[in-house]
């Protein structure tokens, strides 16, 4: 089970991955429901923390793009934020980077996006 | 390195595996935790087992939904060798094959949308050495340790 914390933050929903290790296909799955259902009454903006997360599988990659394509439809940004130098590099590698707005940390997610208006 | 760290390294016994998993999730992280913990033994650096451990898990994961189709009754033959020179993979499913060739880069603008078939090239990204067996449900991977030079 991939444990998650929801939160209200300045008008976004900001949802924090309290788990390191993003690796079991299963949990995924449920993880990818939960915060599809999560998206499902956005705020302005959707973002997901991953600082505490130290480990993220090609099955977390799926997830996240299926749950854009969800947030997309509430025609809201998704932004990710608190990756560690590792997980960046499967973003960069994968060429995923080009699809999702990384940020920093939640801050800076959620101070950008003025400029996303 | 100094030589007594050298040596103590050496004497340090090579781990095998040679296990076959079900589809379960708690063998599977059994193991890839114990990968982590052999590899941090011969003093791996942290980046390395991140690698290492990326490649496992992306490879079982092919050969449990892919190879086996998640079949309870159908097994993951896996083989495992850490020493302080290289760590080596070996996984076999109980499936038909595939052709890796045949998987569509995931990175080309077409895809990059499409949820799934990263995990080729991740393991090949991760690794020094990525070999598929021409039946295809066999593969096999190598990362050699780099030297401190060879980081810079």
């Amino acid at each position: 089970m991939i444990r998650i914390e929801v939160k209200q933050i300045s008008g976004c929903t900001v949802v924090r991955c309290l788990t390191s290790k993003l690796n079991d296909e299963y949990a995924i799955q449920e993880w990818g429901d939960e915060l599809t259902q999560a998206a499902e009454s956005v705020g302005k903006a959707f973002v997901v923390d991953f600082s505490q997360v130290m480990f993220m599988s090609s099955s977390a990659l799926r997830a996240l793009i299926t749950l854009q394509k969800t947030v997309a439809l509430q025609n809201v940004p998704l932004l990710l934020c608190g990756l560690n130098d590792s997980i960046l590099e499967i973003f960069k590698i994968t060429n995923l980077d080009s699809i999702f707005k990384i940020r920093k940390g939640t801050e800076e997610a959620i101070r950008s996006l003025q400029y996303l208006e | 390195m100094s030589q007594p760290a050298q040596n103590k390294l050496e004497s340090a016994s090579v781990w095998r595996c040679d296990v076959s998993v079900s589809n379960q999730t708690d063998a599977r992280e059994r193991l890839a935790e114990r990968l982590a913990e052999q590899m941090l033994l011969l003093e791996w650096a942290e980046k390395d087992v991140f690698d290492v451990q990326i490649a496992f898990e992306e490879a079982l994961t092919n050969a449990v939904v892919h190879g086996n189709h998640s079949d309870p009754l159908k097994l993951v033959h896996v083989q495992c060798l850490v020493t302080a020179a290289e760590v080596c993979l070996s996984m076999r499913d109980e499936g038909t094959g595939f052709n890796p060739e045949d998987v569509p880069d995931p990175r080309h603008p077409d895809n990059l949308h499409t949820p799934s078939g990263r995990g080729i090239m991740l393991i090949r990204h991760f690794m020094d050495k990525v070999e598929f067996t021409p039946s295809g449900n066999v593969v096999t991977m190598t990362k050699y340790r780099k030297t401190q030079s060879q980081r810079l």
